[in-house]
């Protein structure tokens, strides 16, 4: 009975939900609900239900059902309600201006670097969550890789979250729709090597002193060496000095423009919308 | 520095002398030979002292720009000792591959790089001042690495000490297969210099390094062992590689010529069949996606728009079919509501209420965000934690017995409640429990008399709300027993 009486019904008119302004979530409590719109801690097979639909050395971009996030953020605010009231502030708080929805839309602003207004009349309007899983043995070899989204020329959209999910798998989460992706390989120190064109063709493009690759009518100049590697993979280094001095019109290149020559910089590799590709260079 | 520095590349070649090069980039110089290199034999310095009046000669020997008599003050005997036989593992900046890395891909060309930038130089050969290092790649069974072998075993040095070191064994033919010419070793080693404090030389003191590049590729999927050699007294008269063999047994010949060359550094490392990052993204880019987009690029779940058909399992052991949509999609928000496909009946949707009740699971798991959400009901509902824990009346109330449990409004205080509360809490829980017994005793149910009570009390409508939250209908049935 004293229970029933301390818990139960309506309430006082000043104090009733509705009423008044929403208050503001607590940091520990918002930080959660970013997470789950994030998809952050969602066993796995909520996101692929089948293996398939991620198998092996696949790229899969997708948009974030900002409707199945609402109801993973109305489930958390209904996590351990124990009475009508609770439901009440919970019904009452969810949307609606500096309502759940609306403060978490400015959290997730802010962390994509478009801080909302602090005062405002109307609830933020909802941006559009994008992503994509990457399951490949890049994601292994490379855990540092790194995820560009641009939304325009070089204006850059905000990550909201990138994160390796298993040794094999990575996921991003972008705050807005791009139309250009880069997955960058991560520096890892000075690195010298060649390229291999096929199965057994080997290539270098030569660099000017100041770095850049040389180019010709915005194209890359690249030179096959492939004679120069023995089949024990051995270096002819004199006769790669001389293919590179050659192709930089010089009568030799010393050992610092070789290994300038050789010296391998990140490779990036970009997806525009419309299914298009473009292997990049430096980025 | 910021993330996108990290794709800097260089400066080479330094315009009018040394001079530190700028955050961004490093010069390179093609080598730093040092003027006075280590070796066994002592340096004789002498300190001489010339007083007496210039004669006009601006250049050439002191005796010749100024008339006078030189005089010897002092001799020293001045040794310069550098690695020969073995280096410090902290002379060593970086190499790469990383030791025991796996995985390399086949086309990386190893290199190590070196503190001192005259290392590779300070046992130059010949006039010219060859580099006295080279960095070797050997598969196996190339070579033995021989851990901790007497320098006595050495050939063709002079001034040998007593003392051990690695060395690298291997047959005298394979060596000269592997080692880079004269003339090659000259273009393998070089010096760059970046700014202090660059992550390139760490905490170095003067941002120079030395880098000794090897000449050969390794070999795909296999384990490799790149060796920093001497090749010091290794160069013969006429210019090229000389070694002297002796003969030892190797692969089951017993007599084979044999070089044992001492060993600075060495590391192993595995290298992969995949190619590097820009083969196996190219392989990702243009892989042939095949039936059902089964690898390669594109959108998630295209071609069922993100929907799956899953088994759902009953309580009673039966299976069912349904359809779950989760929260990736390849369809664009903005045109969703045009493209969703229909809902059909025979496989009920169950995206939503999964969602909903992961997302309730998934809070109850954290207790220190359901206490937050508690915290922020309770506070959005106006309720002072701070007067009356709705916990701790909770389990007050829990502790009673019902039966047992005096019925507000007898003007005696709970047995057990200042024992539970502490004498603290009690008297500020004191007033408003006391306002709700009276508000019992009244027989009155509605919010007039409540708020009349409060009134009365002296208390502010607000801070007793937590404990006026009146059930009418609680009190209609209270009443009418009574």
């Amino acid at each position: 009975m004293i229970r029933t009486l301390i818990h139960g019904g309506p309430v006082l008119p000043e104090s009733g939900p509705g009423l008044r302004r929403p208050q503001p979530l607590p940091a520990g409590l918002l930080e959660h609900l970013v997470r789950l719109q994030l998809l952050d801690g969602l066993p796995f097979h909520y996101l692929v239900p089948e293996p398939a639909a991620l198998p092996p050395e696949s790229l899969r971009f997708f948009f974030v059902d900002r409707t199945f996030t609402d109801a993973l953020i109305e489930g958390a605010m209904r996590a351990g309600s124990i009475g009508a009231q609770d439901e009440a502030v919970e019904d009452a708080v969810m949307d609606g201006l500096y309502g759940v929805k609306d403060q978490l839309e400015a959290r997730l602003r802010a962390l994509a670097g478009q801080p909302a207004p602090e005062h405002r009349v109307e609830p933020l309007e909802r941006m559009t969550l994008t992503g994509l899983l990457l399951r490949s043995e890049l994601v292994r070899l490379w855990p540092k890789l790194r995820v560009k989204a641009f939304q325009d020329g070089e204006a850059r959209l905000g990550t909201l979250r990138i994160q390796r999910l298993a040794p094999d798998l990575l996921i991003a989460v972008f705050a807005g729709v791009p139309l250009r992706v880069e997955l960058v390989e991560p520096y890892e120190g000075t690195r010298f090597g060649v390229e291999r064109v096929g199965d057994s063709h080997y290539q270098l493009n030569p660099r000017r002193d100041d770095g850049a690759q040389l180019q010709m009518r915005g194209e890359a100049v690249l030179i096959d060496i492939t004679d120069f590697i023995a089949p024990s993979r051995r270096v002819d280094v004199t006769g790669l000095g001389g293919a590179l001095a050659g192709a930089l019109a010089r009568t030799s290149v010393g050992p610092s423009r070789l290994a300038l020559c050789l010296q391998q910089t990140p490779f990036t590799q970009a997806f525009t919308a419309g299914g298009d590709t473009e292997p990049g260079g430096t980025p | 520095m910021s993330d996108d520095s990290l794709d800097r590349l260089a400066l080479t070649v330094p315009p009018g002398g040394l001079r530190m090069p700028e955050s961004s980039g490093f010069y390179a110089y093609d080598q730093m030979i040092p003027d006075l290199p280590p070796r066994e034999a002592p340096y004789l310095l002498t300190v001489q002292q010339l007083v007496g009046q210039r004669t006009g000669v601006e250049e050439g020997p002191l005796e010749q720009r100024i008339h006078g008599e030189l005089e010897a003050l002092e001799t020293f005997l001045l040794r310069v000792e550098g690695p020969r036989f073995s280096l410090d593992p902290a002379e060593i900046v970086a190499c790469c591959p990383p030791a025991s890395s796996r995985d390399v891909a086949d086309t990386t060309l190893p290199h190590v790089t070196l503190k001192r930038r005259t290392l590779p130089w300070e046992r130059g050969q010949g006039p010219e001042g060859l580099p006295w290092l080279a960095l070797l790649v050997l598969q196996e069974g190339e070579a033995e690495l021989l851990r901790g072998a007497p320098l006595s075993a050495l050939r063709g040095l002079a001034d040998i000490p007593e003392g051990r070191c690695d060395q690298l064994r291997l047959p005298h033919q394979r060596l000269l297969q592997l080692l880079p010419t004269p003339q090659e070793l000259a273009q393998l080693c070089h010096v760059r210099q970046f700014p202090l404090g660059d992550r390139e030389v760490g905490d170095d003191e003067d941002g120079f390094v030395s880098l000794v590049l090897a000449n050969r590729l390794p070999a795909p999927a296999s384990e490799a062992l790149a060796a920093l050699v001497s090749l010091e007294g290794l160069r013969g008269i006429d210019g090229a590689w000389q070694a002297d063999p002796g003969v030892e047994p190797w692969g089951g010949e017993r007599y084979t010529p044999v070089v044992r060359l001492p060993v600075l550094s060495h590391w192993r490392f595995r290298t992969g069949a995949g190619g590097d990052f820009e083969e196996r993204m190219e392989a990702l880019r243009t892989r042939v996606a095949g039936e059902g987009r089964a690898a390669g690029v594109g959108l998630f779940a295209e071609e069922s728009g993100g929907r799956f058909t899953l088994e759902r399992r009953q309580p009673d052991g039966g299976a069912s079919l349904c359809s779950y949509r989760g929260p990736l999609t390849p369809l664009d928000p903005a045109q969703a509501l045009t493209t969703r496909p229909a809902i059909t009946g025979a496989a009920p949707p169950i995206g939503p209420a999964a969602a909903r009740e992961l997302g309730r699971l998934m809070t109850l798991s954290k207790p220190e965000v359901l206490s937050d959400l508690r915290r922020f009901r309770d506070h959005q509902w106006g309720f002072d934690v701070e007067v009356l824990t709705a916990g701790a009346l909770e389990a007050w109330l829990g502790r009673m017995p019902e039966h047992e449990a005096p019925l507000p409004g007898g003007g005696r205080m709970y047995p057990d409640l200042s024992a539970l509360l502490g004498s603290d809490r009690l008297e500020a829980l004191r007033a408003p429990w006391s306002a709700l017994e009276r508000l019992a005793a009244a027989r009155t149910p509605g919010l007039e008399a409540l708020e009349g009570l409060v009134a009365a009390d002296g208390a502010a409508p607000g801070e007793l709300a937590p404990a006026a939250q009146l059930d009418e209908l609680h009190i209609d049935l209270r009443s009418t027993s009574r």
